[in-house]
């Protein structure tokens, strides 16, 4: 096995766990069952004493020793497995041969000497369980060797002994086999690790096996691996944006200052450089907090900043905002909410992205244009909506203008920086909310779906 | 006014300090945040102009540690950061105005003026007067000698930030922040479209003109003549 060495030790450590908790559980169960075992076949000697006796006293064997001798003679014939002493009040024996005479009565047990039939060897001691039942006229013993018991608990004994480390022994193999499995899975995962960190940043995590834990496992971390790929992909294309977005401007005003340096003269040319270029460079720095800006949204920065918001009354604050400023440029701006569109979010950002949609319209609409705004509820949602009946965007590019300095061809000419609708993009996804541009035929409706918040949270 | 500068690049220091003083301020200078705090705690400054990151720790902690000290000195944040988060955490820890670097040295003149002539006993008069202005803050109404102004409650926000601000300049960020809460830069003249509104109503009728451009940085409302 190639497996690293912290994979062999945890094989090693999953095995010896293993092999203590079935030596253990072995253990306890093999002891118990010993237990259960030897007491069930001595209390089953006990009754087989208790019933012979029984039998052996009934119909006047108690009374008359005579009797029980006659029917103890011709038991020991029939049943060799039972021992008897029948004893007269004077203590003699009047029937039967036991080794001792043990007098106590009800039970105990005595040691005789093994039976001298051969079956054993003759050193070797029997215990025998033996019922003693003192009668008016003497007193009746029977007893049974418990032997077999003893026999029994040894073979018991060994069974526990052996079965544990047998259990013990297959547990440690057990761990050991699982462990060099996980082992080898394990090995398959660091080596795609190993790999995406090389750069192969597009390489996923390989079917781990071992049940569904681990399945969700890696999905979670292929899932992880989607969203590293993808911020980093944003940020790339984040720099080469950044390289080719804004280092244009700054090359135009360094030939500028370059032009001012070797032909200018005049103090008024100068100032009106400086001013040009001021206003460039405010321009370019712009651009750069724009990009800055929607980076931070789209890494999650604001979330924490999340409240209920009236979108009715948000909206309000938009248009009043912009009605001069639409009326200046020769719009009518309309407004139109319903009341309760409560959502989650951080205004702020809603207010700017809001602002930002409706500016386009006013910007890119030629006078006299309606742009219309409101909030509005569908069932659960509550809906954002900016629409305006200017040049809309073509269908072509509906997909393609939330990217960062993205440009339609016909607004290159005016001011902007290509980044406002990326921006509004940016929250709306920071928002988990659906921003959707449609053709208003003519002009643009963008709408953004909120999930609608209940009353009662605007309250608390 | 005696104001205290904490910013680590001493070329920016500089820029602001010579600008300010131009501006007929005294300006001390910090360039660490031991430096700043220690200073501010020792000298009787009208504002503090703190950078957000300076050597030996945040400037949030320095102003945190003012406040701490019983000091209630405005405190103006100056950050190359201009995140929501940002601005929340500045006034959480006892900022009252906050600047995203890079800004025009006009605005931050503008807003420290703005803050140091702040007045409790100005924010708390009833009614505030420019020349024949009168604004009633009670009733939300205001008047020009005996002529009742009509005006939306948005253009009564407008004017009255002006007139809490006579004799200043306020710049249109700084309208922005304050009038509509927008903490963003719009891409339209959305302030000269509400000036301009409001200037029909207050100046356009009565001959004399109280609100003025003061041009590359903003308004001033005054009684010139």
């Amino acid at each position: 096995m190639t497996a690293p060495r912290f994979l062999a030790s945890s094989a090693l450590r999953l095995a010896a766990v293993f092999a203590v908790i079935f030596a253990l559980g072995g253990a306890l169960m093999f002891t118990a069952f010993y237990w259960s075992v030897a007491s069930y076949a001595n209390a089953s000697i006990r009754d087989d004493l208790r019933t012979e006796t029984r039998i052996l006293l009934s119909d006047g064997g108690a009374e008359n020793p005579a009797i029980l001798a006659r029917r103890v003679a011709s038991r020991i014939q029939a049943a060799d497995a039972l021992k008897y002493l029948v004893l007269d009040a004077e203590g003699r024996v009047l029937a039967g041969g036991l080794a001792a005479r043990p007098t106590v009565a009800g039970f105990s047990e005595i040691t005789a000497p093994a039976p001298p039939d051969g079956r054993e060897t003759s050193d070797e001691l029997a215990t025998i369980e033996v019922l003693v039942t003192q009668l008016p006229r003497g007193s009746l013993v029977v007893g049974k060797s418990t032997y077999a018991i003893h026999e029994l608990r040894e073979w018991m004994g060994l069974l526990t002994i052996w079965g544990v480390i047998g259990m013990t022994v297959l547990a440690a193999i057990g761990g050991l086999a699982s462990g060099a499995v996980l082992a080898r899975r394990l090995d398959r995962v660091n080596a795609a690790t190993a790999r995406i960190m090389q750069g192969h940043l597009s390489d996923r995590m390989p079917p781990i096996g071992l049940g569904t834990e681990f399945e969700t496992l890696r999905q979670n971390l292929n899932r992880m691996l989607d969203r590293l790929e993808a911020s980093m992909e944003a940020i790339r294309h984040v720099s080469s944006d950044i390289a080719h977005d804004l280092r244009t401007p700054l090359n135009r005003l360094r030939h500028r200052l370059e032009h001012a340096r070797a032909n200018l003269t005049t103090v008024e040319a100068f100032q009106a450089t400086v001013d040009l270029s001021l206003t460039e460079l405010d321009q370019t720095l712009d651009i750069f907090a724009a990009l800055l800006r929607i980076a931070q949204i789209e890494a999650g920065a604001g979330r924490s900043g999340f409240g209920p918001i009236d979108a009715g009354q948000m909206m309000q604050r938009v248009f009043e905002a912009y009605q001069p400023v639409a009326e200046q440029a020769g719009h009518v701006l309309e407004f139109r909410t319903e009341t309760g569109a409560i959502i989650t979010g951080d205004e702020d950002l809603l207010v700017q992205m809001v602002s930002n949609l409706v500016e386009n319209a006013i910007v890119h609409s030629p006078a006299p244009a309606h742009i219309g705004l409101g909030a509005r509820i569908e069932d659960d949602r509550v809906i954002l909506a900016v629409r305006d009946n200017g040049p809309g965007i073509p269908s072509a590019d509906l997909s393609k203008v939330t990217q960062r300095f993205y440009r339609l061809d016909h607004s290159r000419g005016s001011p902007g920086s290509g980044l406002g609708l990326a921006l509004v993009a940016a929250i709306a996804a920071l928002h988990d909310a659906r921003l959707s541009l449609q053709s208003g035929e003519p002009g643009l409706v963008a709408s953004i779906g909120f999930e609608r918040a209940t009353t009662e949270s605007l309250v608390a | 006014m005696k104001l205290l500068l904490l910013e680590d690049d001493a070329e920016t220091a500089e820029f602001v300090r010579r600008g300010l003083t131009e501006a007929g301020h005294t300006v001390d200078v910090a360039a660490t945040a031991d430096d700043g705090l220690h200073l501010a705690l020792e000298g009787a400054h009208d504002v503090l102009i703190i950078d957000r990151m300076v050597p030996g720790g945040d400037g949030l902690s320095v102003v945190r540690a003012v406040r701490d000290a019983g000091k209630a000195t405005p405190v103006i944040f100056l950050t190359a950061v201009g995140g929501v988060s940002d601005r929340v955490e500045g006034f959480e820890s006892g900022g009252d105005d906050y600047l995203v670097k890079p800004y025009a040295f006009s605005e931050l003149l503008a807003r420290v003026q703005a803050l140091g002539r702040r007045s409790p006993s100005i924010d708390l008069r009833p009614v505030l007067d420019v020349g024949d202005l009168q604004l009633d803050l009670a009733a939300r109404s205001a008047r020009r000698g005996l002529t009742r102004l009509d005006l939306t409650p948005q253009e009564f926000k407008l004017l009255e930030f002006l007139v809490r601000h006579s004799g200043q300049v306020v710049t249109r960020a700084m309208l922005l922040d304050k009038v509509w809460g927008f903490h963003f830069d719009p891409k339209t003249n959305l302030v000269d479209a509400h000036m301009s509104r409001l200037r029909a109503k207050v100046d356009r009728p009565f001959g004399q003109d109280l609100i003025h451009t003061v041009r590359g940085a903003g308004y001033t409302i005054d009684d010139r003549a």
